[in-house]
């Protein structure tokens, strides 16, 4: 056993619960990981939850500009709180469940320059 | 002016850039070569994968710096990947975005890669600019079945007496050579490529030298050589040094043997030389530690025969429906003092077709090419012999084999009967006949004409220490006065009759003369 797939086993474990509920999961997660005498690894488990999930589950939108978000919102049929990243120069970037859908400027000049200099 | 920029404004207002999805992950850790990714749940095993350096850059920062390092996926995990990077490992950090790429490993191949040295992903590093070679192939792939083979049957001239004389290379076959460092054994693969040159360009095969882990001045030396003596015309090297990360130098022999099928499926013969590949094999090991695949013998990992066995099956030489080509390989393997029944070497000993054993006591006695002799053979024999050397080398082998029982007893008995001396004396000779220079490769007409005249007494009675310089004369006078016998046998393939008749009144001639 590590700690990521102990906190795997956390996260999974909490979600979809009430506080409440979360609290008395966490107390029983505790309980179990001192009997295995894995206590030396509950540092590591927090820094794993502190990272965040696997891909799975994550989404995040970024739009070059502001003026783009509601069109970025509506083309990705999300409703997400959007990131602005000039590094875009316009046009939008949705992640969600591992997938990457990109309708940046960025990437379609970062083709046309690949394909004349080819 | 104003009316142009409007409207160039106004295009890139309403400028809609096209959707594009793909699949990508982000690099969880990185170290040694290797990356652990988050994500890529469908990506497949060998699949090659974009680590996307301008993700997170500005475009001018991009377009500055738009070099693509690729990586190959090696374990497919639960959660993840882990993946080898094909290129400089410190681009390549925590958080990076990786792209899916949805091809397996692949190199482009062609006509246009002959006379190039190159890395294994078939770039250029000769400095000589693009290859603009546009057909891929994958690096790896199955060997061709049984029914699509045919027996081997074509000679591969080496150009070394002892070689073409006792250990006869076919095409289509797999002639490990095998020994300790410093004792000649890329010599031999060199001179067996600087041999084509003697072949017509119809029956040439194509050269592809795979060097693994060597010295990059070693690998220069070596293109030198060949430039200069104009085998570059035929030959391709590949070369990964010793400076180039394990996965590259994993990837190299397979590399070699994709370019040598493009050329093998047109129909054409080819020979590719691994050297060598006990440094792959340990190349395979860094990476598959790295990779946390479980330890076996010797700290390789458990398919460490399959990363050898994969790779030489490929030799082959197919059937006339698929075009007759042939691709024939000589893997090089560096034992540690002499020890031939150590891992590696017993692994790939059991895969090819026989084997030419370099010792480093007789190169230090000075027999060069230091091949034992009765630990060497080729498990072709006979049938990739071609019929004129075949005749005259039929006794060559016996009478080394006898020499060498003798002379162990020779240096202990004080009396010997006159058949044992005899016999000690011919041995000898042969032995100091069967050495040859370095770099200097012989057509088998030469080596035919040489061993038929060893055979007609031409070295009766001649001193041993004079065996060397008295072929070299000999040769002179071929050269001069029997070209159009050499002519004929070149031509027939065999000691004719006839020129069997003038062969024995030329070693009469010289005989006489000298």
């Amino acid at each position: 056993m590590n700690a990521r797939i102990y906190a795997a086993a956390l996260r999974e474990s909490l979600e979809g619960k009430t506080a409440s509920e979360q609290g008395k999961v966490l107390t029983k997660f505790l309980k179990y990981v001192k009997a295995r005498r894995h206590e030396k690894l509950l540092p590591g488990i927090l820094a794993s939850l502190k990272k965040g999930g696997t891909e799975k589950g994550k989404e995040t939108l970024i739009v070059g500009r502001k003026k783009d978000v509601v069109a970025a919102r509506k083309a990705a049929g999300t409703k997400v709180g959007a990131t602005i990243d000039p590094n875009l120069v316009g046009g939008w970037q949705h992640f969600k469940d591992g997938v990457l859908t990109d309708a940046s400027y960025k990437r379609s000049l970062m083709e046309l320059y690949r394909n004349i200099t080819k | 002016m104003d009316a142009i920029i409007k409207r160039i404004q106004k295009e890139i207002d309403t400028f809609t850039p096209v959707k594009h999805q793909e699949e990508v992950g982000h690099i969880k850790s990185t170290g040694d070569g290797i990356v652990e990714i988050e994500g890529l749940e469908n990506a497949m095993m060998m699949e090659m994968v974009l680590f996307d350096k301008t993700h997170d850059r500005s475009l001018e920062a991009a377009l500055k710096d738009d070099s693509l390092t690729y990586g190959l996926v090696l374990n497919l995990e639960e959660d993840g990947v882990k993946a080898a990077i094909l290129g400089e490992s410190n681009t390549v950090y925590e958080g990076m975005l990786v792209r899916r790429t949805g091809r397996l490993l692949s190199l482009p191949v062609g006509d246009e890669l002959i006379g190039r040295v190159l890395n294994p992903l078939a770039e250029p590093v000769d400095g000589k600019g693009k290859t603009g070679a546009k057909t891929f192939v994958p690096i790896e792939r199955d060997a061709y079945s049984v029914i699509e083979r045919s027996p081997v049957n074509v000679p591969l001239h080496t150009g070394i007496k002892a070689v073409d004389a006792m250990i006869p290379i076919g095409r289509g076959q797999r002639e490990l050579i095998i020994g300790d460092r410093y004792t000649g054994k890329t010599t031999i693969a060199i001179d067996t490529i600087l041999n084509q040159k003697n072949e017509s360009p119809k029956n040439r095969p194509i050269c592809i030298y795979v060097a693994i882990g060597q010295k990059e001045s070693k690998t220069a030396r070596i293109v030198a050589e060949l430039e200069e003596k104009g085998a570059m015309d035929y030959t391709i090297v590949v070369t990964a040094s010793a400076a180039e990360p394990a996965a590259i130098q994993y990837l190299a022999p397979y590399a070699g043997a994709a370019i040598g099928e493009y050329f093998m499926d047109r129909g054409q013969d080819a020979l590719v030389i691994y050297d060598d590949l006990s440094k792959q094999a340990v190349a395979y090991r860094q990476l598959s530690l790295l990779l946390r695949r479980p330890p076996g013998r010797e700290a390789y990992p458990g398919d460490i025969f399959y990363l050898h066995s994969r790779l030489l099956e490929r030799a082959a030489k197919l059937s006339k429906d698929k075009g007759g080509g042939s691709l024939t390989a000589l893997p090089i393997i560096e034992t540690q003092e002499n020890d031939v029944s150590a891992y590696i070497p017993t692994n790939v000993i059991s895969i090819t077709d026989g084997q030419i054993y370099l010792e480093s006591d007789l190169f230090n006695k000075g027999l060069r090419p230091a091949i034992n002799v009765g630990l060497s053979v080729s498990r072709v024999g006979s049938a990739a012999q071609t019929k004129a050397v075949k005749k005259v080398s039929g006794t060559v082998r016996l009478e080394l084999a006898q020499f060498r029982e003798l002379e162990a007893f020779a240096q202990f008995a004080s009396d010997l009967d006159k058949d044992t001396k005899d016999r000690i004396d011919s041995g000898r000779r042969m032995t100091e006949l069967m050495n040859q220079d370095k770099g200097a490769p012989m057509p088998f007409e030469e080596i035919a004409a040489i061993l038929f005249a060893a055979g007609d007494d031409l070295l009766n009675d001649v001193d041993p220490a004079k065996v060397r310089e008295l072929e070299a004369e000999f040769k002179t006078f071929l050269a001069r006065e029997g070209v159009m016998v050499l002519e004929a046998i070149k031509k027939d393939k065999e000691i004719s009759e006839d020129s069997a008749k003038k062969l024995a009144e030329l070693v009469k001639t010289f005989k006489d003369r000298s």
